[in-house]
C-alpha cells in the first residue's frame, strides 16, 4: 500500500523478527547492595524463576494494515508492544519500526500533577519527537477531540482518569503516526470516546498508518483488525483472519476450561 | 480528513523509524538524543513550572541557600575559627566557593532519584532517558545564573575589582558542568539498581562539601593532600574562581587541567555507563 500522506513505497512497518524475551521473576529485579553483595559472596545467582515472555515471536505489519494480538494474561501480548516500541528490548532477534511510533498507552498523571493540560500535551509531543511549536499549532484538535476545550489551563491533578486518558489518547493520535499501538487503554474512555477513537483508528488505517491492537474485546479485534494473532506463553499459536483466530482463542479457552473442570 | 485537517504536521526529522537488537547497543544514542533536544527543553521547563507554582518564595530559594550558608559559615570559620583566607573579606571568599558548590550539590540530589521518580513515563513509553538527569541540570543551571549576577554585586561591593581575569569563570564554569552531569547520569542510573543510593548520597555530597576547599583555602592543604585533593574537579573549580575573581589572575594551569580531563572522563563514563543500563531500566525501575 501507498502511503496517502507522501506516496512511500510499501515496506513493512513493522518487522519482529524471531524476537526472544525473558524476565525474571522474584526479588533480583532491583534491590538493596547489601543483598548483592551476600549473592557474591556466596556465589548465588540471582533467585527466582525466568520466565519466557516471548518465545521466538515473528510478526510483519504492513502501512494500512491493522493487526489485533489476543491471548491470555501473562501470555506476552504486553510485552511484546513493549518490545516494538523499544521501551525494552528482546534479548535476541530483531526489530524494525519505520516511520514515527506513537502509543495509545495509558500514562495516568505521568507527567506532573502539577502541570496544566496544555503544558501535558506540550510535554507528551516532545517525548514522541514532535516540536514545540508544531504541537502548539495542533493544540485546538487535540482539545476538541478530547472534548477538554475549557480545561487545557487547569492543572491535571483535578482531571478525572478519563479526562487525563482521552487526553493522552488524543496527543497520540494527531501525532501523525506510522506506526500505532493500542493496549488495551480504551476502556477507560466513555462509549463516545470509544467510538472517536475507533473513528479515528480507521481514518489513520485509510492514511496508511499500521496498528497493533492489543485487546480482549473479541469483538472489537473482530470488528477493527484485518489480521489477528494468538499469544500463548509467548509463542505465537495461532495468525490469520480475525474471526478464525477469535473462535481459535475461545475454543482452546473452552477445552482448557472443560478439563480443569 | 487528512492528516493536517486533523492537527498537524510532524516535523519529518523525528519520524525515521529504528532498529532494535537484541543484545545489541543502540549505536545512535547521541543522535537521538540531539533529535529530542525538545524534549530536554521541554523536561527542564516542566521543573522550573513545577517548581515556582509550589514554593511560595519561589526563586528566592535559589540565592536563599547559598546566603544562609555563607552567614553561617562566616560565623564558625571566621568569627569563632579565625581561618586564614590571605586577607580577603571571608563572606566573598566563601561564597565563592558556594556558588559552585550549591550548584552541583542541588543538580545530583534532584538529577538522581529522576528516574525512579518518573518510573511511570520509563515503563510506558521510550525517550532518551538521560534527558531526565540531564533536564533537572540545565534546571537548576538557572539558580547558578542567579547565584553568580549575586556573586559580582558582592565582588563589588567588598570592594573586589572586577577585572577581566574574571573571564576565566567561564571555562572553569564548563568544568563544573561536565563534572556535575557526570555525577547526575552516574547516580540516576545506580539509583534504579540500587535504592541504597538515596541513603549514601547526603553522605557522599557532606564528604565532598569536606573534601572541597569551599570554606577553607587550598594553601591550607599539606602539599601531600593537594595532590589527592587535585582529582576532584570541584577543587580546581573553586580554587579556579578565586585565583580569577579575588586575586585577578588566571587559575593554575596544571590544576585546572586535571580537573577538566577527570570532568570530561567521568562524564564520558558517565554517559557510557547509563547507556548500558538503560537497557533495563523500564524492567526494573
Amino acid at each position: 500500500m501507498i502511503d496517502q500522506r507522501d506516496g512511500t513505497a510499501s515496506q513493512p512497518a513493522i518487522e519482529v523478527g524471531n524476537c526472544s524475551k525473558r524476565f525474571v521473576r522474584g526479588a533480583a529485579a532491583y534491590g538493596s547492595l547489601r543483598d548483592t553483595l551476600s549473592r557474591l559472596v556466596r556465589r548465588e545467582r540471582a533467585a527466582g524463576e525466568p520466565i519466557q515472555a516471548l518465545d521466538d515471536v515473528s510478526l510483519v505489519v504492513e502501512p494500512g494494515e491493522i493487526v489485533g494480538v489476543i491471548g491470555d494474561n501473562g501470555a506476552g501480548k504486553s510485552t511484546l508492544l513493549k518490545v516494538v516500541a523499544r521501551i525494552t528490548p528482546p534479548d535476541t532477534g530483531r526489530v524494525t519500526v519505520r516511520g514515527r511510533l506513537s502509543s495509545l498507552i495509558e500514562i495516568g498523571a505521568g507527567f506532573h500533577p502539577e502541570l496544566t493540560g496544555r503544558e501535558s500535551v506540550l510535554l507528551h509531543g516532545s517525548i514522541l519527537g514532535l516540536r514545540r511549536r508544531d504541537v502548539r499549532g495542533g493544540m485546538g484538535a487535540i482539545a476538541a477531540f478530547a472534548g477538554l476545550e475549557g480545561a487545557m489551563d487547569t492543572p491535571v491533578k483535578f482531571f478525572s482518569t478519563g479526562m487525563y486518558a482521552r487526553l493522552g489518547f488524543a496527543v497520540a493520535v494527531h501525532a501523525d503516526p506510522r506506526v500505532l499501538l493500542v493496549d488495551e487503554v480504551l476502556s477507560v474512555g466513555d462509549l463516545a470516546f470509544r467510538e472517536a477513537c475507533y473513528e479515528r483508528i480507521r481514518q489513520l488505517q485509510a492514511l496508511g498508518t499500521a496498528i497493533l491492537f492489543v485487546s480482549h474485546d473479541l469483538p472489537a479485534i473482530e470488528g477493527l483488525c484485518d489480521r489477528a494473532l494468538l499469544l500463548a506463553s509467548g509463542r505465537v499459536t495461532d495468525e490469520g483472519p480475525p474471526n478464525a483466530v477469535v473462535a481459535a482463542y475461545r475454543a482452546a479457552t473452552a477445552a482448557r476450561m472443560a478439563k480443569s473442570r | 480528513m487528512s492528516a493536517s485537517a486533523a492537527g498537524y504536521r510532524a516535523s519529518p526529522d523525528s519520524a525515521s523509524g529504528y532498529v532494535v537488537e537484541g543484545g545489541r547497543r543502540d549505536a545512535h544514542r547521541l543522535r537521538a538524543l540531539w533529535r529530542h533536544r525538545g524534549l530536554l527543553w521541554s523536561f527542564t521547563l516542566r521543573e522550573l513550572q513545577v517548581r515556582y507554582r509550589q514554593a511560595a518564595l519561589g526563586f528566592a530559594w535559589a540565592l536563599l541557600q547559598p546566603a544562609a550558608l555563607t552567614l553561617v559559615t562566616t560565623l564558625v570559620f571566621h568569627t569563632f575559627l579565625r581561618i586564614d583566607v590571605g586577607g580577603f573579606a571571608y563572606p566573598v571568599f566563601v561564597f565563592t566557593g558556594l556558588v559552585a558548590w550549591t550548584f552541583f550539590h542541588t543538580a545530583v540530589s534532584g538529577a538522581v532519584p529522576t528516574l525512579v521518580n518518573n518510573a511511570g513515563l520509563v515503563r510506558k513509553i521510550w525517550f532518551p532517558r538521560e534527558a531526565l538527569p540531564l533536564a533537572t541540570v540545565l534546571a537548576v543551571g538557572l539558580d547558578l545564573a542567579a547565584a553568580l549576577l549575586l556573586w559580582v554585586v558582592l565582588l563589588a561591593v567588598f570592594g573586589v575589582g572586577l577585572t577581566p581575569a574574571l573571564l576565566w569563570t567561564l571555562p572553569l564554569l564548563l568544568i563544573l558542568v561536565a563534572f556535575t552531569a557526570a555525577c547526575a547520569l552516574l547516580g540516576a542510573a545506580i539509583n534504579v539498581r540500587f535504592r541504597d543510593v538515596k541513603h549514601a548520597l547526603p553522605l557522599v555530597l557532606q564528604v565532598f562539601f569536606f573534601a572541597t576547599p569551599i570554606v577553607y583555602p587550598l594553601a591550607l592543604v599539606p602539599a601531600g593532600w593537594r595532590r589527592v585533593a587535585a582529582l576532584n574537579p570541584l577543587t580546581g573549580v573553586v580554587a579556579g574562581l578565586r585565583d580569577a575573581a579575588l586575586h585577578a589572575r588566571a587559575p593554575d594551569v596544571e590544576r585546572t587541567l586535571i580537573s577538566a580531563a577527570v570532568a570530561l572522563l567521568l562524564l564520558v563514563l558517565g554517559y557510557i555507563v547509563f547507556t548500558r543500563a538503560d537497557r533495563r531500566f523500564a524492567d526494573i525501575v
